[in-house]
């Protein structure tokens, strides 16, 4: 089950192009391409005259023809032609989905169409802000995106799992603060008078400093981590600021998209700096990745009288995990009013 | 730790009370400790109750009316206490060793510990190793009313995911 009417990201800009391209996000299969005048279009992946993929056809125009027996669809879903007959049925429609490209990534909302209007596609202008540099990656993760989401709400984690990279005691050392309002969750954690963690000493030469990260969880789909360090007594502003954007996206119950971008405020243009980060925060994902594959693989062997034994830590994570459940049955519900199977 | 829970996150829960606060926070897994809620309505009939008396104070609402802010908590690990009081010039809050202290406020807004603005039904909750002293300061606006919340544990206590 995945909360539906929520903006997710499904690609980078850069992995759309005038070509049909599969992505399976929520369970269901889109199929994506690019319009001759660079507008996205995102299309359920799945003939209506038998269910061939159309991801497996080619593009006509802006029109994308399936592979099997020619059937042609418009930008809307809409089949135009039917080369065997004159007449073109009426069920003869695959569902639009409502997309948005925003700062190089592209956001789609798989729920009602009606209701992706009002809600307005998170904030990521650090992607596209010439005052910043970024990073990217993007990666599909063997595991569910609620363990992604946990592990994003406790970075303890960080000191253990990425002990060469950006963990350190420093992490767990100090507390943290969590706030929660109707749809955010965020924790936050401040690190005053420490050792900046190994890559920011690489990074940035200092070695002394006070330091914070704050997670911030706009649910369901995006984590905004703002991290940074300063010289002690220095004001947060005027350190080293990074914007950690991780846009998580459930690909199926046991497998999700996972879209990264490092940003930061310094050494804009560094190409070295680049190098080294694109390559280090590489690893630290695939530390991340692993780790999570086998975390998957144990909690769905686990007897169901072992529940997790939480600890104050994971306040982020038990409020944001009551949040999606409360959200997951406001959406079923809303469904059933309606009379249609969630 | 410190939660800072807002009016928006509050849960609604049977008999018409929102659930501020609550400890284990997932129900059914831990042992009950405690919970904090509020009625809407000062006169609202005591919920249904478990083990320990519950203790009760009535808050004072930015509207003019008042609500009642229950406290239920299992007698044998914890004895809860209530002080209504407004924000005035400021004032501090020091905890104890096995304590949780809740801060909510009633009417108008207040600053805690020069960072966390809260407004009304916003609440803080302290607990954990951090922070022992919490500092109080008045809103922008007209005088806050604000609750405090002790929970004081026979043995050690925490607020429980
Ligand atoms: S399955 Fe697509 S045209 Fe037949
Ligand atoms: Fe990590």
């Amino acid at each position: 089950m995945f909360i539906k009417n929520a903006w997710y990201v499904i690609a980078s800009s850069d992995e759309i192009v005038h070509e049909p391209m599969k992505r399976t996000i929520l369970g269901d299969d889109v199929v994506l391409y690019r319009k001759l005048d660079g507008g996205v279009v995102a299309l359920d992946d799945r003939c209506a005259h038998r269910a061939y993929p159309l991801s497996a056809g080619r593009l006509v125009g802006d029109n994308i023809q399936c592979g099997y027996h020619g059937f042609e669809y418009n930008c809307a879903g809409i089949c135009v032609r039917v080369p065997a007959q004159e007449r073109i049925p009426e069920r003869a429609v695959v569902q639009a989905f409502p997309v948005v490209e925003a700062h190089r990534w592209v956001w789609i909302w798989m729920g009602d169409p009606e209701k992706a209007a009002a809600v307005p596609v998170p904030d990521t202008h650090w992607m596209t802000d010439p005052a910043w540099d970024r990073v990217t990656h993007t990666r599909l993760f063997h595991s569910s995106a609620d363990l992604i989401h946990d592990n994003l709400l406790d970075l303890t984690h960080e000191s253990f799992l990425h002990q060469s990279t950006i963990g350190d005691e420093a992490v767990y050392e100090n507390g943290i603060t969590v706030e929660v309002d109707a749809q955010t969750v965020s924790v936050d954690r401040w690190m005053p008078g420490c050792h900046p963690s190994p890559l920011f000493e690489k990074a940035t030469g200092l070695t002394l400093v006070d330091r914070w990260h704050t997670t911030e969880f706009q649910i369901p789909s995006l984590h905004v981590i703002h991290a940074g360090v300063v010289e002690p007594g220095g004001r947060r502003e005027d350190g080293h600021l990074l914007t950690v954007l991780n846009a998580i996206t459930p690909a199926t119950e046991n497998t999700a998209w996972y879209f990264y971008a490092f940003c930061r405020d310094f050494a804009v243009g560094d190409e070295a700096m680049n190098e080294l980060l694109q390559q280090s925060l590489g690893e630290v994902l695939t530390e991340d990745e692993d780790a999570l594959a086998l975390q998957q693989e144990r909690m769905e062997t686990r007897p169901a009288r072992l529940p997790d034994v939480l600890i104050a830590q994971d306040a982020g994570v038990a409020k944001a995990r009551r949040i999606l459940a409360r959200m997951l049955a406001a959406e079923a519900k809303e469904l059933a009013n309606a009379g249609r199977l969630p | 730790m410190r939660l800072v829970l807002r009016a928006g996150s509050h849960r609604e829960v049977a008999d018409g009370a929102l659930e501020v606060a609550a400890s284990p926070d997932t129900p059914r897994r831990e042992r009950w400790q405690w919970d904090i809620r509020v009625f809407e309505a000062a006169t609202a009939p005591n919920g249904s109750q478990r083990k320990g008396v519950p203790v009760s104070a009535n808050l004072g609402r930015g509207d003019g009316s008042a609500s009642r802010i229950e406290v239920r908590a299992d007698a044998e690990l914890v004895r809860p206490e209530i002080q209504v009081r407004s924000v005035g010039t400021g004032f501090d809050v020091k905890r104890e060793l096995q304590e949780v202290v809740a801060v909510i406020v009633g009417s108008g807004s207040a600053l805690a510990e020069g960072r966390h603005r809260l407004r009304e039904l916003d609440a803080l909750i302290l607990e954990g190793d951090d922070p022992y002293f919490l500092r109080m300061e008045p809103g922008p606006d007209f005088d806050a009313t604000v609750a405090v919340i002790r929970l004081k544990g026979t043995g050690s206590i925490g607020w429980v995911p």
